[in-house]
């Protein structure tokens, strides 16, 4: 599927949210590249960051945040574009939002205004970036809905989204989001909010469109079960950084990051009865205001090592194979930082 | 890592909050958000002041409310001076001796400073005797001139009487009769809003079209047809409930209809379900979860209610259909400056309306304050 | 929706009977009336009392009946020929006494409504879309003091600028020649070149707190995820804040018609009895302080007629602009 050529190059993304209590950094130095076909999973605890990283990508973070970084798309026809150094607001940025990249959000409840109908929220897409034309915008509509499999899609685009079940809701805006067939669909937590039956329908349903329309994903989540089954490759999310990188098989057999080796214990196995409270990791999310020096989850961590883990830094270093890891336990990693001057004198 | 929150750790949190950090009660907590607000701890200050004073206003006035100048009818206010003729400083503030002489040209009295007597500011001066808190035999005011001199800092009105001691007693007036009014509101409105969240079904059906019928109506046009209804031979104090039901039985509307609001979204609340499901006994919901998100909801929306009842009275006063002399408002006090000629000559008149206002606004960032500092939930 | 009409209509019907009721009660509550100061006042000048006059009313009116005959003598008339009665002391029919003085009423209320939302709308959708910037404090700062500012005083303090700085009164709403003419297109024009003064100072407390409801509304929509799904579209912002938040918060603001047109009727009256306007306002509270019922209820029962229409048209204009309503009602 993946031809090796980069969609999206993010690198060291910083979006800090300047509060009463101090500046949060809810996006803190993640770099990241999402190929041309690829299905790229974005796993992390509430609260790392994995949704600012997605509105960022759109540059529709709240607008007091600020953003710093590159986010380099390579479109379809034209050069690459740095997104963050466009106006939030400008006509560049619009015609990418919905039309390069799309993106579908955890609540469909809310995601629809109740005031418009669904083919009216629908069809504001489609004329904002395929054809100003109504009744052309409108058969494309219907053809969406059709695709995403919601019966009688003609007469539901009258209907108002309240009139729609939470599954149907979620199909309907998949349909929206795909409706101008965007390079890039940033999924943040679409299938969260939906039963199990349901969930499986749309995961199904997003597979299908995505091997139709050739098009990246970017899918965030914080199920890891819903990764091993939609993604191939794996970035993992801690306090505003990727701390762990690689394939689905490697993750998950291998995993390097003691982050990602607690997160992994915390899945329910084979056989285990999947709706269950796991094991936790130790310690609680950190809110990442004033956020020590050293690497974010020294304070949880098990094998943590003092006098280094607490005040450097580790940076994000190949170990194997296309894994990458964020990790003072790797030499390659040691050998990285010292290079980089970081941690000349502390060691030993 | 939780997948869906199941609902049991729900529950166990709130027990362990119960427990562990009943330490700070939700109104320690209200209190330090509260004080965070500048404007509003600001304008509890001045209301806390603007009581005191004017429950000691006849200490705190320089003269009688009903002490008559004769010879300073519509005298402008005093000017309190610090540098005499000669440019020589003292230290303590002086007013000059004030005549008045009749201009020929405009056939108006102008008083005119007459810079050969000096009376000295004094603080604690005998003049009009008074009984203070009805109990206090004094005659003691907080400040004064040297006789023979007068101090008027606000002017006079036409009788030649001290505007600002008979602003003190119209702001005791206005801001009492506004908490009368209140009072009896709260207690129509908590019994209305209360049986009808409470009982639901058709009697909240009847409360609230009772409420809906009152609110549909012009306020200010009923009230005026309300206060003809009290009787012309009541004594002050009698007019003063009077007046005070007459605010209330429109006033209480809103109340009943916030508290009946509250009483049903807080009976649906999550943590009172919660609490229920943890088998916490009803009288344990009631004063542990619902009273407190209760209270804090109906302070607030009290204290949004004072300024109502006051802008009432005053423009019911005003109009001369509420408090009548002898008894003084500050509506009363603004009648004399009714006419625009009178205004425009004597500007200080309007100073009541000065006084409506900052305690109108004291009271919204009051309650605005409260507000914020009560809802946990709501951002600013 | 159309039996949805039908029985808001009939409620309102209902209303407006209650209305009548309670108006008539409390107009004729308070002890005495006109007509027993008017013998006495008679009395006291030493001619005996017109007899004859004073037994005619009475009768007309069934006065030394009990109060509900009275007001079925009083509400038959009215429904049947819309004879709203006789003023005492005017000696005339109320009807031709009080229409001109209502139609006026209506006529400010409305412009002051429409002056309310005129001003409220931009302002909010600034003050939201700016929010801490020195606009949104100057326009919060203002409001506060608009909220606080009882009519009456506002226009007292009016009325002295406007003589004071520009030598002018703003009394009146015609000129003098205008004042007792028939009406024509220049009498019109007089009244709206008359209008802006008092409609100002009857809107200033209303638009201060539609302001505040809407800016609040608006910043509690911004943060919806249906605005942010929107934004994620590509829909520009203007349109985009018009379409979403804006449309959503519209909604309170009209339900909102049925507390700002009592308050605007309201200040409506105080404000004409400051400033000496021919409304209904100034006729009320003489008809209150000389009991003279028949003009004092017919006016306090048109002005609510008024309101509960306001409350009325509201209601229909918001089942008719939101869908969610729509649903609720016709299930
Ligand atoms: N508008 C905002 N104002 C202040 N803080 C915010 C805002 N939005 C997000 N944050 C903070 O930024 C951090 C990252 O939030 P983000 O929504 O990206 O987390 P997340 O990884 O998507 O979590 P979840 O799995 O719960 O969706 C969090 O600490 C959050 O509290
Ligand atoms: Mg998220």
């Amino acid at each position: 599927m993946s031809q090796k050529s980069p969609l999206l190059n993010i690198d060291n993304l910083k979006v800090h949210l300047p509060l009463e209590e101090g500046v949060l950094k809810a996006v803190d130095g993640l770099s990241l590249t999402i190929e041309h076909g690829q299905t790229l999973g974005l796993v992390g605890e509430s609260g790392c960051g994995k949704s600012m990283t997605a509105l960022s990508i759109l540059r529709i973070a709240p607008r007091f945040a600020q953003t710093s970084g590159s986010i380099v798309l390579h479109p379809r026809s034209g050069p690459p574009l740095d997104l963050v150094g466009l106006d939030a607001e400008g006509k560049t940025i619009r015609t990418i939002r919905g039309g390069e990249i799309a993106m579908i959000f955890q609540e469909p409840m809310t995601s629809f205004s109740p005031l418009y109908t669904i083919g009216n929220q629908v069809i504001e897409a489609i004329r904002l970036h395929r054809t100003p034309d109504k009744q052309a915008a409108r058969e494309i509509a219907v053809d969406m809905l059709e695709r995403v499999r919601i019966p009688g899609a003609s007469q539901t685009l009258d209907k108002y989204p309240q009139e729609l079940s939470g599954g149907m809701r979620q199909r309907a805006m998949i349909a929206m989001a795909l409706s101008c067939h965007p390079s890039l669909l940033v999924a943040d937590e679409p299938t969260t909010a939906l039963d199990v039956t349901v969930q499986a329908q749309v995961l199904r349903l997003m597979r299908d469109l995505q091997a139709e329309f050739g098009m990246s994903i970017l899918y965030i989540t914080h199920d890891l079960g819903v990764i091993a089954r939609m993604v191939s490759e794996v970035a993992v999310m801690y306090l505003g950084r990727i701390v762990e990188q690689a394939s689905v098989d490697s993750l998950f057999h291998a995993p390097h990051h003691p982050y990602t080796q607690a997160l992994l214990k915390s899945v329910p196995r084979m056989g285990k009865k999947s709706k269950r409270r796991l094991d936790s990791i130790q310690g609680n999310v950190p809110v990442p205001i004033n956020t020590p020096k050293g690497c974010g989850f020294f304070p949880r961590c098990p094998v943590a090592i003092p006098g280094l883990c607490d005040r450097v830094d580790p940076p994000l270093v190949p170990v194997e194979d296309g894994q990458r890891v964020r990790c003072f336990l790797y030499p390659e990693v040691v050998a990285v930082a010292e290079q980089q001057g970081s941690i000349a004198h502390d060691v030993q | 890592m939780d997948i869906n929150p199941p609902a049991e750790p729900k529950v166990a949190s709130i027990n362990s909050k119960a427990t562990n950090y009943d330490v700070l009660s939700q109104r320690q907590l209200i209190w330090r958000k509260f004080k965070r607000h500048r404007v509003a701890l600001l304008s509890l200050y001045v209301l806390v002041i603007l009581y005191i004073v004017v429950l000691l206003a006849e200490f705190f006035a320089p003269y009688g409310a009903f002490q008559r100048h004769s010879q300073f009818l519509l005298a402008p206010p005093t000017p309190l001076r610090f540098v005499d003729e000669q440019g020589v400083f003292h230290l303590r503030p002086f007013v000059y001796k004030m005549t008045n002489e009749l201009d020929r040209a405009t056939f108006q009295r102008a008083f005119i400073e007459d810079t050969s007597e000096k009376y000295f500011f004094q603080l604690f001066v005998r003049g009009e005797p008074y009984l203070l808190l009805g109990f206090i035999n004094s005659d003691i005011h907080l400040f004064g001139v040297e006789e023979p001199g007068v101090f008027l800092p606000f002017g006079t009105d036409s009788l030649g009487r001290d505007l600002l001691s008979r602003l003190l007693l119209g702001a005791r007036t206005s801001l009492f009769v506004g908490l009368i009014g209140l009072i009896i509101g709260f207690v129509l409105g908590l019994f209305f809003g209360g049986i009808s969240g409470y009982y639901g079904g058709s009697i909240d059906l009847f409360v609230q079209r009772l409420t809906e019928f009152l609110q549909s109506l012009p306020t200010l046009p009923l009230w005026m047809a309300l206060a003809a209804l009290v009787p012309a031979e009541w004594t002050p104090v009698q007019v003063y409930f009077g007046i005070s039901s007459v605010l209330a039985i429109i006033g209480w509307t809103s109340l009943a209809r916030v508290i009946r609001g509250k009483l049903i979204s807080l009976r649906e609340e999550d943590y009172v379900m919660a609490a229920r499901l943890s088998g916490v006994s009803e009288a344990a919901i009631i004063t542990r979860h619902l009273l407190p998100g209760f209270m804090s909801y109906l302070i607030v929306h009290l204290t949004l209610a004072v300024p109502q009842m006051i802008i009432g009275e005053t423009a019911l006063s005003y109009l001369g259909l509420g408090i009548r002399a002898p008894a003084v408002s500050l509506g009363t006090l603004l009648q004399d400056a009714q006419s625009v000629q009178t205004v425009t000559l004597s500007p200080w008149l309007l100073i009541p309306g000065g006084m409506v206002i900052l305690i109108v606004v004291a009271f919204n960032f009051l309650g605005d304050g409260l507000r914020d500092a009560a809802d946990p939930y709501r951002h600013k | 929706m159309g039996r949805y009409i039908a029985k808001r209509f009939l409620y309102v019907l209902f209303v407006l009977g209650l209305v009548s009721l309670v108006v008539f009660y409390i107009i004729n509550l308070p002890p005495g009336s006109w007509i027993e100061n008017y013998a006495l006042e008679l009395e006291a000048a030493g001619s005996p009392a017109d007899s004859s006059e004073l037994t005619f009313l009475r009768g007309r009116y069934g006065l030394d009946q009990p109060l509900h005959i009275q007001y079925l003598r009083w509400i038959g008339p009215l429904l049947t020929e819309g004879d709203f009665g006789y003023s005492f002391e005017w000696r005339q029919p109320v009807w031709p006494l009080i229409a001109d003085r209502l139609l006026l009423t209506v006529v400010v209320s409305l412009a002051s409504l429409v002056f309310v939302y005129a001003v409220a709308i931009p302002i909010a959708l600034y003050s939201a879309t700016h929010q801490y910037s020195f606009g949104d404090y100057l326009f919060s700062f203002l409001g506060i003091f608009g909220l606080a500012t009882p009519s009456f005083l506002l226009a007292l303090v009016f009325m002295v600028i406007m003589l004071r700085f520009f030598g002018v009164s703003p009394g009146g709403l015609f000129s003098p020649e205008y004042l007792n003419a028939p009406w024509s297109p220049a009498r019109v024009w007089d009244l709206l070149i008359h209008l802006p003064v008092p409609v100002i100072v009857v809107g200033t407390a209303g638009t201060a707190s539609v302001i505040r409801i809407l800016r609040s509304q608006l910043l509690d929509e911004f943060q919806k995820q249906y605005v942010i799904t929107a934004r994620a579209k590509g829909v520009s912002e203007s349109r985009l804040i018009l379409k979403y938040p804006f449309r959503m918060a519209l909604n309170p603001i009209i339900s909102n018609i049925g507390t700002l047109l009592p308050a605007i009727v309201s200040g409506s009256t105080i404000v004409a009895i400051v400033l000496g306007l021919p409304m209904t306002g100034p006729l009320l509270l003489r008809s209150i302080i000389a009991q003279d019922t028949y003009v004092a209820a017919g006016i306090l029962m048109m002005l609510s007629v008024m309101t509960v229409l306001g409350v009325l048209i509201s209601d229909l204009l918001l089942a008719w602009l939101d869908p969610r309503i729509r649903f609720e009602k016709s299930n």
